[in-house]
């Protein structure tokens, strides 16, 4: 069977790609540190300090 | 890389972006409620401890008031007695102001009469007293009548009394001038008394001191004149003071104002009751 090589036709896709995956990394980040900032804790439901 | 990987994509692409937007737009607005429910939870804890204390003053305040009012409530008792007798006494003293003014409106009633009573008195008197005035001055006239007449009367007295002692004098002089007329035709005429000499046989036969007494009794009374029974004989003078008794009541006094011999007369003076014949005339009580 004959390889198929897989050549980028257009770099615009991966940019738009990149940009999407550095958008929801930066999401992710501002979210995670507004969280521990607020609550002290990223996955569990802030407790009541005593 | 076909077309439909493409399309899905771009579609991923666009929707990632879009909701990362939602959520960085959602978290940058969320509140932090941690820190809210820490202040709520403090306003709580404050709000709590306030009320406790609200309570504990509640309470305080309860008890006092409670307090108060049982004082207030004993107050109304007694005041509520008070008030009763207060209103007891009221109707009593309104009964027994009734009562006076009864009694004040009869007695108004008395005094009328007894004022129109002393009207009539006040004018009986004026008319005695101008009834007494009219006698005053009659009496002031009779007075001085009464004095002038006796004035005259003591006066006839003292010459009757002269001429009664006249008469006397003449009567013994008649006696002897019988006697030596019948002792005459015995005895020489040459033994002839002269007729007009004094008689001493009527003085007495030894001076009476003052502080002899003298008793004798009353034989007329006149008017302010009084006899007595002794004379210049018993030592009776002008100006003695004789004491009329009767028993042992004195009745007044005589002074002396003519004498005769056997016989006196003089005037009342002390007059307590009039002096009637018999009465005792006395130098001395």
């Amino acid at each position: 069977m004959a390889k198929k090589i897989t050549a980028a036709t257009s770099d615009v896709y991966t940019a738009i790609l990149a940009l999407a995956s550095l958008t929801v990394l930066s999401t992710a980040v501002y979210v995670a540190l507004k969280c521990w900032m607020y609550y002290g804790t990223l996955f569990s439901i802030a407790q009541a300090s005593r | 890389m076909s077309t439909l990987t493409k399309i899905l994509v771009v579609l991923l692409s666009l929707f990632s972006i879009f909701l990362c937007g939602m959520m960085v737009a959602f978290v940058g607005s969320t509140k932090n409620f941690k820190s809210q429910f820490e202040e709520q939870r403090k306003l709580a804890q404050y709000a709590q401890a306030e009320l406790t204390k609200k309570d504990e003053l509640f309470n305080t305040q309860a008890f006092k008031y409670k307090e108060l009012e049982n004082r207030l409530q004993e107050t109304i008792t007694a005041l509520e007695t008070d008030k009763n007798q207060l209103v007891a006494d009221l109707r009593n003293a309104q009964r027994d102001s009734d009562q006076y003014q009864a009694q004040a409106d009869s007695w108004k009633g008395v005094m009328t009469g007894f004022e129109q009573s002393v009207r009539n008195l006040q004018a009986s008197l004026q008319q005695t007293q101008q009834q007494l005035d009219t006698a005053r001055s009659q009496r002031i006239t009779d007075q001085k009548d009464l004095n002038q007449i006796t004035a005259e009367l003591h006066a006839k007295i003292v010459q009757l009394q002269s001429m009664e002692a006249e008469r006397r004098r003449l009567l013994e002089q008649k006696t002897e001038l019988e006697q030596q007329i019948s002792t005459s035709s015995i005895v020489p005429a040459r033994e002839v008394r002269v007729v007009t000499q004094p008689v001493s046989t009527a003085l007495p036969v030894s001076p009476v001191t003052a502080a002899h007494d003298i008793r004798g009794v009353v034989m007329d009374v006149d008017l302010t004149l009084v006899q007595l029974s002794v004379g210049t004989a018993d030592g009776v003078r002008e100006n003695m003071v004789f004491h009329i008794t009767r028993g042992d009541q004195f009745l007044c006094d005589v002074v002396i104002t003519n004498v005769d011999i056997n016989q006196s007369a003089g005037v009342l003076q002390l007059v307590q009751q009039r002096p009637r014949p018999g009465d005792t005339a006395s130098t001395q009580l």
